[in-house]
């Protein structure tokens, strides 16, 4: 049984103007060591289908439905206390933006601190900030000693992303949730955070899912991949597959609109409209009125999840299988 | 003017910002270099592309060239004319010529304007036409960026970041001008949009004869609709050339880091290369590193780099970096060989 298993997550939100359903029957697994990448637009539904698993959303507003299981536990049933426990221990999380998740008054050593005390009472002050520098030191911030005094606004985005790591491995967790990470980032401090996430996995043996838009990021970093297109899946697999031989349109879209290699003779491809609104989906798949092979069919039927080649494989589409072959393979490194 | 002419031209164009300190006797206690000595040349109809990480002066160059800051020092050519000291109704003109687009379209746009007003404001300063043949100036541009007369009276709240961005091109075209200045128009985008946004640019530049000066941090954006890359650091270029020079053969330690560092969409590609990991941040540009701006960050840095500045020089062409020990090889067959210069080419390219 893999570490994390989420099955049919269901996640709306109650507003003024209806009900908007956010993420419909998303289903994923990880293992530990693994990295598993969700991609998709804004508005997709990745951001909040990760705050679901985490019970970080506001209950007034919010219902979740489905099945979260870690290791054991079943997330979406757990009280508030064993929730509370899990966070931070077990489950850690890094925001898009370090900015607005560090506390702005309080020192970075102090904050990190705070990780490992708020889950161990019995740990000293003096441990903790031992534990705090040791962590500083692990993600590579230099003079550890001497940035445990400073506050968030002294250093630059790179290091506040850091310390964000720090925290959040400060208690080894299974798993690392890590929403757009490197999006405010340069590609040059990038690079230096996806290395870090890279030797952590297999130092620490943890578990990642790692939320992003950049596909490149993705083929870097990533071992599954999920991709999202309002609020479902519409393509899982291994990241060689699904890279090489995508099977859904949304996908080749994604993928043929990157500027990528020599190119510049050919016009990018490009996916015509925008998503529909989560108000009022559209009935069928929800892809069809940007698809460039709908069928009748694509507007009546929702396509279900069925298996494409590759091992684990998935994609939710009428086309027949040999027309999306045909099409996959015209993606560079595909069979043909 | 026909196409292959310099349309624009730097000399040497240099922006510092003084830091100051005290309210009534300002005291300068130092200079912010964001612009520091750079030169180039755009011919008509052709993109030039800027890269460098935030803060490398990219933004404020823009600026400086728009006339939206009055730069330090240095010339700035525009169609052979010396626009960098002018003023009111000289400068108006010029700027009829010369526009920009801007990198977030939410706050580029006024929130209580409708969109035929905010398009159609460039046309009314200038007094271009009668209200009559605005209107359909307007409606003819909104055809032209891919929205339709539907979207005339719409407010900008009321479209997608995508539209948003078309907008704020419309309004760019509207004065017909000869050199559009992209300041980041795509980076706030999502990926598929940003392909839309870019066949737009691209198809304009064909139908009008459009110059681009196209600044993005995204190195595959930049290759893909630039004719000659820049590459930027603190401030300064630090290698240009085609995109193929460029990307094929980089020779600053700089941009074959920025290159490595590019994430590649291809999993077998991306998972097995080499991949150079500078250390460090940027430093300040209030307090610059002595010879070579890059050397704190640079693996290959000796101590010549510390004293002298290299300068952009290259053996024929357009390819020119600013380097002591510039790569010879690329791509790397390891992360060590960015640390090991070349001795033969670190001895010649030295020198006063």
């Amino acid at each position: 049984m893999a570490l994390l298993e989420v099955h049919d997550l269901h996640t709306s939100f109650s507003t003024d103007d209806g009900l908007v359903r956010a993420v419909e029957g998303v289903s994923f697994s990880v293992d530990h060591g693994r990295v598993l990448g969700i991609v998709g637009e804004s508005g997709c539904g990745k951001s909040v289908s990760m705050l679901s698993i985490m019970r970080l959303l506001s209950m007034r507003q919010a219902s979740t439905s489905g099945r979260v299981m870690f290791d054991g536990v079943d997330l979406l049933e757990a009280s508030a206390a064993e929730m509370q426990n899990l966070r931070g221990r077990e489950i850690a999380m890094i925001f898009q933006d370090p900015m607005t998740s560090l506390n702005p008054v309080y020192r970075i050593g102090w904050q990190v601190a705070e990780a490992a005390r708020i889950h161990d009472a019995t740990l000293s002050k003096a441990e903790a900030n031992k534990r705090a520098e040791a962590m500083l030191t692990a993600v590579g911030i230099p003079s550890p000693r001497e940035r445990l005094a400073s506050y968030p606004h002294e250093l630059s985005g790179g290091m506040r992303q850091r310390v964000m790591i720090a925290m959040a491995l400060i208690n080894n967790p299974k798993l690392l949730i890590a929403d757009e990470p490197t999006t405010a980032l340069d590609v040059t401090t990038q690079a230096q955070i996806l290395e870090l996430i890279r030797t952590l996995r297999t130092d620490l043996g943890s578990a990642v899912v790692f939320i992003t838009h950049d596909l490149g990021v993705v083929a870097e970093l990533c071992d599954e991949v999920v991709v999202m297109y309002a609020g479902k899946v519409v393509e899982r697999g291994g990241v060689r597959d699904v890279f090489h031989a995508p099977q859904h349109p949304y996908t080749w879209g994604l993928l043929g609109s990157l500027p990528g290699r020599n190119l510049r003779s050919k016009r990018l491809f490009s996916i015509a409209g925008s998503p529909p609104s989560l108000l009022d989906p559209p009935t069928g798949c929800r892809f069809a009125m940007r698809c460039i092979h709908v069928m009748d069919r694509c507007r009546n039927d929702e396509p279900a999840l069925v298996s494409a080649p590759g091992d684990e494989h998935f994609v939710a589409c009428h086309l027949a299988p040999e027309i999306r072959n045909d099409a996959a393979n015209q993606f560079p490194g595909g069979t043909a | 003017m026909s196409s292959g002419e310099t349309i624009l031209r730097l000399e040497k164009l240099t922006k510092h910002f003084p830091v100051t300190r005290g309210i009534i006797f300002q005291r300068e206690i130092a200079t912010l270099k964001a612009v520091d000595d750079v030169s180039f040349e755009i011919k008509a109809g052709q993109t030039l592309g800027l890269v460098g990480e935030s803060g490398c002066g990219k933004s404020t160059l823009a600026r400086c060239i728009v006339r939206l800051l009055d730069p330090t020092s240095g010339r700035i050519e525009f169609e052979g004319e010396d626009i960098s000291r002018l003023s009111g109704k000289a400068l108006r003109s010029v700027r009829r010529d010369l526009v920009m687009i801007f990198q977030d379209p939410m706050s580029s746009l006024n929130p209580r304007m409708r969109v035929s007003e905010i398009i159609g404001e460039p046309l009314e300063v200038y007094r271009a036409g009668t209200s009559a043949t605005r209107r359909a100036r307007v409606m003819e541009l909104l055809e032209l960026v891919g929205l339709n007369s539907e979207h005339f009276n719409r407010f900008p709240h009321e479209f997608s970041g995508g539209q948003r961005q078309r907008i704020g091109i419309a309004r760019a075209l509207a004065l017909s001008p000869k050199l559009i200045v992209c300041d980041e128009p795509v980076s706030a985008l999502d990926v598929s949009v940003q392909a839309q946004i870019i066949n737009l640019l691209e198809d304009l530049q064909a139908e009008f004869g459009l110059t681009y000066l196209f600044i993005a941090h995204d190195l595959d954006i930049v290759r893909r609709v630039s004719d000659e890359v820049h590459v930027m650091y603190l401030g300064r270029v630090v290698e240009r050339g085609t995109d193929e020079d460029l990307y094929e053969a980089p020779h600053h330690p700089y941009s074959a880091a920025l290159l490595s560092a590019r994430p590649v969409p291809d999993p077998d590609r991306a998972q097995n290369r080499t991949h150079i990991v500078l250390e460090g941040d940027v430093p300040s540009p209030l307090d610059l590193p002595s010879g070579c701006r890059f050397r704190t960050r640079c693996p290959r840095a000796q101590p010549v780099c510390s004293e002298v500045e290299p300068e952009l020089d290259g053996p024929a062409g357009i390819h020119e970096w600013a380097c002591h020990y510039p790569l010879e090889t690329w791509p790397l067959a390891s992360p060590e060989d960015i640390r090991r210069p070349g001795s033969a080419v670190g001895v010649t390219e030295v020198g006063p």
